[in-house]
């Protein structure tokens, strides 16, 4: 068989990997007979003008809505979500996510939450690609509480307050920082005051009754305190919403990484860390016991969050690892699964919309096919697969 | 032949004197008499030799010729003798019956015993008929008087002009029948000699027939003018005549039966097919009435990480529309996430063929999705670093 022959002449990729733009005037010549039809019309992305998730039900399934500004600087400034999806947003000019399932159980769920009792634990997992970060996104754009990011720690210190943990400054100091974005003005409006001492250094002391504001600012300003900060802050945000001053939800992607054994770093004796000596994480950590009340924890367990070895399943056990498990245990796992066919059409829509897809045949019933067919339906790598089209 | 001037010879009582210059063309092997002169007077450069009966006076050449035709028939007639013998015995080793033994059994049964991997096809064991194999030689073209047989000897190319001149007889007579329908006003319709499914053979092949080394003017002419009768109304009278010069062109598509659709127990209808590509081979599965899943050894289409294998296995349902309305099921056992792709295309095309209708088989065809790759890597050669890249070549 010769070459030329073998070279997949579809009706998407075979344009534009080679001629870029000028894909319309090729794309005639190239697609089989079948399907060289006029370009169907350009469809209008399928939108709702509910802005905010806790009104969407059921019939906005499948459909767009976009993200208020205020969300929509928050989510830029902040870690947490994906970049990609960030430089898309930058071009489509507009902030916007689908209504799914997922997002619509998750809300149904939290409006259901008995907030007397100890905290309900939803955790959404699925494979790769499917939407676990976009869907906390979406979800946690609406709540007012503080929001944590598992993210990837750069740098450590051994702590300065107390012995045989390690402290991570700067990113003790940049979520901090996000804290405040979000929750600054709700501080105030609840007035929520320290109700310990905490001594930094021999000069510096935060008396109680302090407003917490005035603690964030603390860790921001001096980093090699922020890690204590962060956790003298959890600390009485617990103790605030135990007593009923003020509702807590935590958001969490990827948290699995709170327990895996091995960190990234190296002792001098080249051992490697156990995460579970990170005055970070456990600041984070004692959230999720169920020793508090009013609050609610939404996470997502990301195999990708996971090291490379102990990535073969998307499951929660697996992920969590016995560790996780129990200390996450009862939770409510929530499932992502990839587009079905609703969906698929309805992002195919968008990406139309937004003149994202320039080939004729993209909207065509064959080119919808074979894109669903091309991305296995997984929003990811549909996202891929129309990159270049 | 030789036999037949010797029986000429041994019949005829009177005494043939030849007296003449022979020139012996060096190239034929057989003597060309250039110059004849008769008399019955004895001249000097009279060479003749009694025949080994003793009967007619003949010359040395002449001789020579009758017995180099006489070894010919001999040697011809021994080796078609082996040639029997042998297709017996082969016939017995594989078991068959000798009486009715053919050639394409012979070719069977040595491409069994004797198998060859070698390229040059021609190179390969083969036992053929003595006169496939040994070149053909004309028989006599004069006797033993120097007078030629054939009318048209003197041309240089009897066999070729005598062709021709049937050819021009031919169409005479062509015409003259057409002329008698006119003339009864007989109305046919068009009788013309269909030339489809067979084609003009090749000047090496009609010098062959002839026997006779023709050049490339002579070949075109004899094609020009062979066209000529062909377009001539009613010339599928002489199709006899015509289809001496042609052969039937064997069709390359062989019509090979396309496997129907089986049923599982549930009324769907499904297809497997096999593919290879390097050394991958897939078993793929498509079941009918389906809604576009597609799935790789138990997993789903993310098996392929790279793109473009991922529309190498989608390019077949995507050219028969076939695309969400069947699902895949795919097997590949090997190495190599490139080569699994193509032969699971393969596979998957090879399967498709059973749903859909001839016309588009024959657009699969041409698009190339039925063929096999063969492409495999090639060896690396002793003295080069690899298969075509050669060592650092230093000027001195």
């Amino acid at each position: 068989m010769a070459p030329s022959a073998r070279r997949a002449v579809l009706l998407l990729r075979g344009l534009a990997g080679r001629h870029g733009g000028c894909g319309a005037a090729l794309g005639q010549r190239c697609v089989s007979a079948e399907a060289a039809q006029a370009p169907p019309p350009r469809p209008r992305a399928p939108r709702t003008s509910l802005t905010s998730p806790v009104e969407h039900t059921a019939e906005q399934r499948g459909l767009w809505y976009t993200l208020q500004p205020g969300v929509v600087q928050r989510l830029f400034s902040q870690g947490g979500v994906p970049k990609q999806f960030l430089t898309q947003c930058q071009t489509f000019a507009e902030t916007c996510l689908m209504v799914r399932q997922p997002s619509l159980t998750l809300m149904d769920f939290i409006r259901r939450s008995d907030l007397s009792l100890p905290p309900n634990k939803f955790l959404l997992y699925g494979r790769n690609g499917c939407g676990k970060t976009l869907s906390l996104t979406g979800s946690s754009s609406t709540s007012p509480g503080p929001r944590s990011g598992g993210g990837t720690s750069r740098r450590w210190l051994p702590s300065a307050t107390i012995e045989g943990q390690y402290d991570h400054p700067l990113d003790a100091v940049l979520w901090l920082q996000h804290f405040k974005t979000q929750n600054a003005e709700l501080l105030k409006t609840l007035q929520l005051v320290t109700q310990e001492r905490y001594i930094w250094s021999r000069r510096e002391v935060t008396e109680p009754d302090t407003p917490l504001g005035e603690l964030v600012e603390l860790g921001i300003g001096r980093a090699r305190y922020s890690t204590d900060c962060v956790l003298a802050l959890t600390s009485e945000l617990k103790r605030h919403a135990t007593e009923g001053r003020c509702k807590v939800a935590v958001v969490v992607d990827g948290i699995n990484t709170f327990y895996s054994p091995v960190s990234r770093y190296r002792c001098e004796d080249r051992t490697l860390l156990d995460p579970k000596y990170f005055t970070l994480f456990q600041s984070f950590m004692q959230l999720f016991k169920s020793d508090w009340k009013n609050g609610i924890v939404v996470g997502s367990i990301d195999s990708l969050a996971n090291e490379g070895w102990r990535r073969d399943s998307h499951l929660p056990r697996y992920l969590l690892r016995q560790q996780g498990w129990e200390a996450l245990d009862p939770f409510i796992p929530i499932p992502i699964e990839d587009y079905d066919d609703l969906e698929m059409r309805s992002a195919i829509d968008y990406y139309l919309d937004r003149h994202w897809l320039q080939n004729p045949q993209a909207g065509s019933d064959i080119g919808r096919r074979e894109l669903a067919a091309l991305s296995a339906h997984n929003p990811y790598l549909l996202m891929q697969v129309c990159r270049p089209l | 032949m030789a036999s037949v001037i010797g029986q000429f010879l041994r019949r005829s009582s009177t005494l043939v004197r030849i007296s003449c210059t022979v020139q012996a063309r060096v190239a034929s092997g057989l003597p060309h008499i250039q110059q004849y002169s008769s008399s019955s007077s004895s001249s000097t450069e009279e060479e003749s030799m009694t025949s080994p009966e003793g009967g007619a006076r003949m010359s040395k050449s002449m001789l020579a010729y009758q017995q180099r035709a006489e070894a010919h028939d001999k040697f011809m007639a021994d080796q078609i003798a082996e040639y029997e013998i042998g297709r017996r015995h082969l016939a017995n080793i594989m078991g068959e019956d000798p009486e009715t033994f053919t050639q394409e059994d012979i070719d069977a049964a040595i491409q069994y015993l004797l198998p060859s991997g070698l390229f040059e096809l021609t190179a390969r064991p083969a036992m053929k008929h003595p006169s496939d194999v040994f070149i053909k030689k004309k028989a006599a073209e004069f006797d033993i008087s120097g007078r030629p047989f054939h009318t048209f000897f003197y041309t240089g190319y009897p066999a070729y002009y005598q062709a021709l001149h049937d050819l021009g007889k031919t169409m005479i007579s062509l015409d003259q029948f057409a002329n008698r329908m006119a003339h009864l006003k007989v109305e046919n319709e068009s009788q013309a000699f269909n030339c489809g499914g067979s084609e003009w053979v090749s000047k090496a092949e009609l010098s062959n027939k002839f026997l006779e080394e023709l050049h490339d003017k002579h070949y075109i002419f004899f094609i020009q003018s062979m066209n000529r009768l062909i377009e001539h109304p009613y010339s599928s009278r002489a199709q006899d005549f015509i289809m001496r010069f042609r052969k039937v062109v064997i069709t390359t598509q062989n019509k090979e039966e396309i496997p129907k659709l089986m049923y599982t127990a549930e009324g769907i209808p499904y297809m497997t097919g096999s593919g290879k590509r390097k050394h991958t081979e897939a078993t793929v599965t498509v079941y009918g009435r389906g809604s576009g899943k597609i799935e790789i050894n138990g997993q789903d289409m993310r098996f392929f990480k790279v793109i473009q294998d991922r529309e190498q296995v989608v390019f077949p349902l995507q050219f028969t529309n076939l695309l969400g309305k069947v699902d895949l099921v795919a097997n590949v056992t090997g190495a190599g996430l490139s080569s699994s792709a193509g032969a699971i295309r393969l596979a998957t095309a090879l399967a498709l063929r059973s749903f859909v209708d001839e016309h588009m088989r024959e657009k699969m065809r041409l698009a190339g999705l039925l063929s096999k790759d063969f492409r495999v890597k090639e060896r690396k050669k002793p003295g080069q670093k690899g298969a075509r890249a050669k060592f650092t070549w230093k000027k001195r």
